[in-house]
């Protein structure tokens, strides 16, 4: 069995193949974790132990499988949150919803992928304003989440939130609007340097007379440049054979493979094309449907490595969201969105174009603070509850009362990076003569401040 | 009781012995409700009630049992000057019963402690021979039959040697309380229908030389809106030597009435607009409504209140109150806002507020916003009716343009009613190209309209509202026709619990989602609390808050249960 | 990962022989120790941007009282001749600008004249939007001129953000980069461990240095970054901890929003952020109508705020290497309206104070008689402006931030 070091030693061909447990690295809880927290939002032991009854492959499997009565029932509920939070007419409202759903969702995966477009769609509510469009783009992205790339793309390509945030309201034959034609190929399909200035001047010229009017969608003829363009080589005419034309480009499906790369195995390094390969030819040969690959890169060898142990910097909701599903935690999420904003994550609300940058991004002296702040609060809020109850009653529950044993639990559960002798000693030494309660909180919120708490 | 404590104490409150009020005809008459029977069986309140039963388990016996015990003689609290604590006194059934109950509590608390792994948290002592407990925070001590909790144990001390000694130059002695027992004497004489429970009295002078609440007892006021609701009673506090005050059952209420002192002139020249000239401020009768949620009257001189802020608030109000007027004035058309807006109606104000039901409506909005009017008297009613029109007008125009450019509903301007009574309506237009599944934004609440009625100025949030509030003023205009046929009250509410439950009702599916966001809850758990809200309401019928200034100040606030 | 800059390495070198007994053997990278030499504050330059939203009436803010123009277009809202604050025979400050007029005697204080565009945009949002981002809606992108040359400064070794916008409302544009997100923060309880409030010293996490795990083998790895990151972080919260609790510095700071703003920044400073841009914003300069009495509150809430931040800082000995610059998005019309207000208009000043500022004035003010469409006709692109800041003032390209080349002004 090889034993992944350096990245770009890494053999193309054996790191896609189905990972299988071994001596070095068996199929174990931590393994498990590893699995369930990159693929959604963290698991509770139960969950753990029910991955374990069966091989990774059949877990993820089960995580592609969108239908279900627990879906169903999770779906009306969640619709009806939605549609109250959208009557007051507040955007801010939605980013409420949605970690409702990554709490709560059955299949976590959907809700993952969804965050994936959301930061590569990046769409700012500031700007668009209406909630009901942030919505609808929202379920447009939901429902191609592990699908049909090339469906999804014209889609967005049609969605008014995504028009309004790009200025592209207005498109005249006269005045072609690049931005949506940039941003087509720069962030969204290709990459930077790989297509020509001309090549968003002839794009962008496909795309006049695609207009919002009165929050929908319509082609104005009379301000369609009806003339042929030359996009990337190829002369076309409207605005559909341009997506098409685009999505053609041999560097699609790496561009897309290596974002999902980052967003699933490592922050860093960047791996080559080469080693991206198997998994390009397959998205390309599956005519950009997404769920064959995926399957393959989530059940991977150099997935589930240890390699790809502590890879990745957790995002704001990746961490609160994470930290509440292990610990089965419920709480007010009006303010949890208010915090997470703080800390450089308000869904709906994007940074730029260019979506959250993620890794080292996340980090600097404010968001750290912030970040051990944030789960203070968070443990410390009177709605907080742990399964419904009390966090004693919750730890008692769990046989999980002994600091030691708790400690151990929670690294193998949360921490890719296990606690230090050193670190447990001073993690030990602070409690002394406090209460149960309020020594099992304070833990936590130390281990916020902690380095590897920010690890997945 | 009151021999026990000290002459600095400054406030007072004492409770009547449990056998007054614990078997009250309004508790039976409320416990006997069906309404009270669904929140008794509801989930939260069964959850509640096996705590106690295990807690009446553990003492053995009934709550209501160990209340009557324990205030049986009645109860008293106080707050001392001099030692900065606060004192809680209750007269107990016995002695014996008493120090085995103290025994009994004070190892159910200690082995609580014990399974938590947390330190002893009562140390024994003794002080001249009476039993006591610290903790960390006061101590707990029992005098014969009186059980004593206070924060200090200086202020322990102090009690305890009043007990030992049986001390006669104390709290009771001082001008403070015997015009506080004066007063309670006469109070007792003139009512009979109602039972007294519990009397208070604070020594305002004191705190306010003491410069506690600095913001609440002097100086300048801080808030725009507290000053405008509150703004007499703030002038009290900032003269007053004394507040006392009266809780009473009745049959159907409990109602709690606070007194103060009180002089014309009080406010000084700044508050005219609270008090009116020489005090004679007077709010008109309550004005009615269907569905009527609150209905609230008050002699209040916006006007004068707005040219007067340069004496009334601090810097930073002034200072914002300076950019407000600027935008408002924009607002209105350069209209000056404080003078001409403000200054076109007479301070006998009158807001109703109501629950919508939409029954007649064909756009119906997912957040569903009760109702509510502005009736006043015009100053100048043949020039100002002219010129709040254009005003209306104008305003509406500029809330079309601004919501034009941000993609929200158009307001269409009309004029309806007949020669006899004209109505300016303003309604919103449901989009052309609307989904037709999608439900009404939060505006479609609201149809502002402006009516004038005799010499009356009606500003609504509906339509239909005006309408009804046009029929009252016509049929009762000799009760309406000037501000001196009054209440001799200074503010009136009323709250009317039946429709605010229906308000709620029709809102329930957006209360049941703010809460499960709010507190973390599931849908069930969230269904069951807000059900249980509205169950609450049910068994309440009305809610009054009545202020006055006559020979005294008076804050009189009660509560009135369903029949 | 970037090489550091000229100056950059200049200035560690400083700092690194002040603190060589921290360096050896630590094993905290060199560029952290700026921030753990903690009482040598010291460093480099920082840009405080002050927005006023709403259009600022320029021309009743440095006030041409001799002009007789000026008296004919403003028959009530002209500032009379001995209220002004005189500057020189011709200009003079608004009576609120107390603050101001004290700091430009010291040689603190500078006004640019005549500052716009050409064909200028008369809406807010679109006016400030150009400000912002340099460019016309056509051709805008998503980022702004700070968030560029943020942007371009941005390495692996900062670990406070570049850039810290204050305030609760939406981050301007002008902060806005690709690939670099700055933080927005309410309160600066936000650089505040809270577990300090339990008597708990993030200090603890400090040594929980977890080098017992294995390294990682691919160079660079995350968890080396975090641990140097959490100890920047900690060690910024507990200065800023200390600065906290020296009380002086409350009251000499004015009790208005603007104010707090500035205290706050001047602590952030002061414990040592190695935040190199500041941005906040007053609000309420749309004065349509009554302007005299708001106009005169909001000036006033600036000028205290602005002389007591300045003071501090020369106080700590910091007031050189800090310059707060302070813009509208357009100014208003020479001619007063009918409610005693002022509508929108076009070129207006742009002010700068803090650093040694030689010339109080640079920039003649435009005729008040040639105008354009009623406004007056701006001399000076605004570009100009950032072209200056960026070149004379952080020492770096403006090109790449502005887009193009712009002439400088005399401002340093």
């Amino acid at each position: 069995m090889m034993q992944v070091t350096r990245l770009d030693e890494v053999d193309p061909d054996w790191a896609w193949q189905p990972w299988e447990p071994s001596a070095q690295e068996p199929w174990d809880r931590k393994r498990a974790a590893l699995l369930l927290r990159r693929s959604g939002f963290g698991a509770t032991e139960s969950e753990i132990q029910a991955a374990l009854q069966k091989s990774p492959a059949a877990s993820i499997e089960q995580m592609l499988q969108t239908e279900g009565e627990a879906t169903e029932q999770f779906e009306v509920e969640s619709a009806d949150l939605a549609a109250s939070l959208v009557a007051g007419g507040e955007a801010k409202s939605l980013s409420i919803w949605w970690l409702h759903r990554m709490l709560h969702h059955p299949q976590q995966l959907v809700e993952k992928m969804t965050l994936f477009w959301h930061g590569h769609f990046a769409t700012g509510a500031e700007k668009v304003l209406d909630p009901g469009l942030m919505l609808d783009q929202n379920k447009l992205l939901r429902k191609h989440a592990f699908g049909d790339f090339r469906a999804m793309v014209h889609g967005i390509a049609k969605d008014p939130a995504m028009l309004i945030y790009l200025d592209s309201v207005t498109n005249r034959k006269a005045h072609p609007n690049e931005n949506f034609a940039r941003e087509l190929m720069e962030l969204f399909c290709i990459g930077e340097g790989n297509y020509t200035e001309a090549d968003v001047q002839q794009l962008a010229r496909c795309f006049t007379g695609w207009e919002i009017r009165r929050k929908n969608f319509r082609f104005n003829p009379y301000q369609h440049d009806s003339g042929l363009k030359d996009v990337l080589g190829t002369e076309i005419e409207t605005g559909e054979a341009a997506i098409d034309t685009v999505l053609s480009h041999k560097k699609v499906p790496y561009f897309i493979v290596r974002k999902l790369f980052h967003f699933f195995i490592g922050d860093e390094p960047s791996p080559t094309d080469a080693l991206l390969r198997p998994l390009a030819d397959q998205f390309a040969s599956d005519g950009l449907v997404l769920e064959g690959m995926i399957k393959k890169l989530l059940g991977s060898r150099l997935m589930l490595s240890n390699w790809s142990m502590a890879r990745k910097v957790r995002s704001p909701v990746e961490m609160a969201i994470g930290l509440m599903r292990t610990m089965q935690m419920t709480s007010n999420l009006d303010q949890l969105s208010n915090r997470l904003r703080e800390v450089g994550q308000a869904l709906f609300f994007p940074p730029n174009v260019k979506g959250w940058d993620g890794g080292r991004a996340w980090v600097n002296s404010s968001t750290l603070v912030g970040r051990a702040n944030l789960i203070y609060q968070l443990i410390r809020d009177d709605k907080t509850r742990f399964a419904n109850g009390s966090f004693s009653d919750w730890l008692q529950s769990q046989k999980l009362s002994d600091p030691d044993a708790f400690l151990d639990w929670f690294s193998t559960m949360f921490l890719a990076v296990p606690i230090s002798d050193s670190q447990r000693m001073s993690l030990r030494s602070s409690q002394d003569g406090k209460s149960e309660d309020r020594m099992f909180r304070e833990m936590i919120c130390l281990m916020a401040a902690m380095p590897q708490f920010q690890l997945s | 009781m009151v021999q026990l404590f000290p002459e600095s104490t400054v406030a007072f409150v004492e409770l009547a012995p449990a056998d007054q009020w614990i078997n009250h005809p309004l508790r039976q008459q409320v416990q006997a409700s069906a309404n009270f029977k669904e929140v008794w069986r509801s989930e939260p309140v069964m959850k509640l009630r096996s705590g106690l039963m295990l807690a009446e388990f553990a003492l053995g016996d009934k709550a209501e049992n160990l209340i009557t015990k324990l205030i049986h003689g009645g109860a008293a609290f106080a707050v001392d000057k001099e030692q900065q604590g606060v004192a809680l006194v209750a007269k107990t059934e016995s002695k014996d019963w008493l120090e085995s109950y103290l025994k009994k509590l004070i190892k159910l608390a200690r082995d609580e402690a014990t399974k938590k792994k947390e330190d002893d948290p009562f140390k024994e002592t003794e002080y001249r021979g009476l039993l006591a407990y610290k903790t960390k925070d006061g101590i707990v001590a029992a005098l014969d039959e009186y059980l004593l909790i206070t924060n200090k144990h200086t202020l322990a001390k102090i009690i305890a040697d009043r007990y030992v000694d049986r001390s006669a130059e104390g709290f009771e002695q001082t001008e403070q309380y015997s015009q506080f027992a004066k007063d309670r004497n006469q109070a007792t004489n003139s009512s009979s229908s109602e039972t007294e429970v519990g009397w208070m009295t604070v020594d305002i002078q004191s705190l306010r030389e003491a410069g506690v609440a600095p913001d609440l007892l002097g100086g300048k006021a801080k808030d725009f809106g507290a000053e405008m609701i509150l703004g007499g009673l703030l002038a009290v506090l900032h003269q007053t030597p004394t507040v006392s005050g009266t809780l009473r059952l009745s049959d159907s209420k409990v109602s709690l009435s606070l007194d103060s002192p009180y002089q014309p002139g009080w406010g000084g020249e700044e508050r005219v607009f609270f008090f009116g000239e020489e005090g004679k401020g007077h709010a008109m009768p309550l004005l009615q409504s269907e569905n009527r949620i609150a209905s609230l009257s008050a002699y209040r001189d916006v006007s004068q209140m707005w040219l007067r802020a340069g004496d009334l608030f601090d810097a930073t109000v002034n200072d914002q109150l300076a950019q407000a007027d600027s935008t408002l004035t924009t607002l209105f058309s350069g209209r000056d806002f404080g003078e001409e807006i403000l200054g076109a109606i007479y301070p006998e104000v009158r807001i109703v507020v109501s629950h919508q039901d939409f029954q007649e409506a064909s756009s119906i909005p997912a957040v569903k916003l009760p109702e509510f009017a502005l009736v006043a008297k015009l100053r100048k009613p043949a020039l100002m009716k002219q010129e709040l029109k254009r005003i209306f007008q104008s305003l509406v125009g500029f809330i079309n343009v601004t919501s034009a450019m941000n993609g929200q509903p158009q307001l269409d301007l009309d004029i309806e009613g007949d020669s006899a009574q004209q109505y300016y309506t303003s309604r919103f237009v449901p989009e052309v190209d609307r989904k037709d599944n999608a439900e009404f934004p939060i505006q479609f609440n609201f149809s502002p309209c402006l009516a004038f009625v005799d010499d009356f100025v009606v500003l609504s949030s509906t339509v239909s509202l005006t309408k009804q509030m046009a029929v009252q003023l016509k049929s009762s205009a000799g009760e309406n026709a000037s501000p001196a046929s009054s209440t001799a009250k200074n503010t009136i509410l009323n709250v009317q619990a039946a429709a605010l439950r229906e308000a709620l009702e029709a809102n329930r599916k957006l209360m049941v989602s703010q809460n499960m966001v709010e507190n973390g809850h599931s849908k069930s758990e969230a269904e069951t609390e807000v059900g249980l809200l509205l169950a609450v309401l049910k068994m309440l019928d009305q809610m009054t808050v009545d202020l006055s200034f006559e020979n005294k100040a008076t804050l009189e606030t009660s509560l009135h249960f369903v029949k | 990962m970037k090489r550091p800059s000229a100056s950059r390495r200049q200035f560690l070198g400083g700092s690194l022989a002040a603190s060589a007994g921290l360096a050896i053997g630590s094993p905290v990278p060199g560029p952290w120790m700026q921030a753990l030499a903690s009482d040598a504050v010291g460093g480099e330059r920082i840009l405080v941007v002050i927005q006023f939203s709403g259009g600022n009436d320029g021309l009743n803010t440095v006030i041409p009282y001799s002009n007789e123009e000026y008296r004919k277009a403003r028959p009530k809202l002209a500032i009379p001749k001995n209220d002004v604050l005189k500057i020189d025979d011709e200009l003079g400050l608004h009576p609120s600008l107390a603050g101001a007029s004290k700091l430009l005697e010291r040689g603190r204080f500078s006004i640019v004249q005549g500052v716009g565009y050409a064909s200028p945009n008369r809406s807010h949002f679109e006016s400030m939007d150009i400000w912002h981002s340099c460019r016309r809606k056509e051709e805008r992108g998503t980022d702004g001129w700070l968030g560029r040359w943020i942007g371009s400064r941005a390495s692996d070794k900062q670990t406070d953000s570049l850039g810290l916008h204050l305030g609760g409302d939406q981050q301007p544009l002008a902060l806005a980069a690709r690939g670099v997100q700055v933080p927005s923060i309410a309160s600066v309880d936000q650089f505040r461990l809270k577990i300090a409030d339990e008597g708990m010293s993030g200090n603890a996490m400090l040594s929980n240095k977890s080098t017992d795990t294995e390294t990682k083998s691919d160079g660079d790895d995350l968890l080396g970054f975090l641990q140097a990151s959490t100890e920047a972080a900690v060690a910024a919260s507990e200065r800023l901890e200390k600065a906290l609790k020296t009380p002086d510095t409350q009251s000499e700071f004015p009790q208005t929003d603007l104010g707090e703003k500035l205290r706050v920044i001047s602590r952030l400073i002061l414990a040592g952020l190695s935040t190199r841009v500041y941005y906040i914003t007053l609000d309420g300069f749309d004065t349509h109508s009554q302007q005299a009495v708001a106009h005169a509150g909001l000036l006033r809430h600036w000028s205290d705020a602005l002389d007591a931040f300045v003071r501090r800082m020369e106080r700590a000995g910091q007031a050189d290497r800090v310059l707060v610059m302070t813009f509208s998005e357009f100014g208003r019309r020479v001619q007063e309206n009918a409610s005693e207000g002022t509508d929108h208009g076009a070129a207006a000043p742009v002010f700068f104070a803090g650093c040694s500022l030689p010339k109080p004035v640079i920039g003649e003010l435009p005729s008040l008689t040639d105008l354009d469409d009623g406004d007056l006709k701006f001399h000076t692109d605004f570009r100009s402006v950032y072209a200056t800041v960026v070149e004379q003032w952080f020492k770096d390209k403006s090109k790449q931030v502005l887009g193009e080349s712009y002439p400088k002004i005399n401002l340093l």
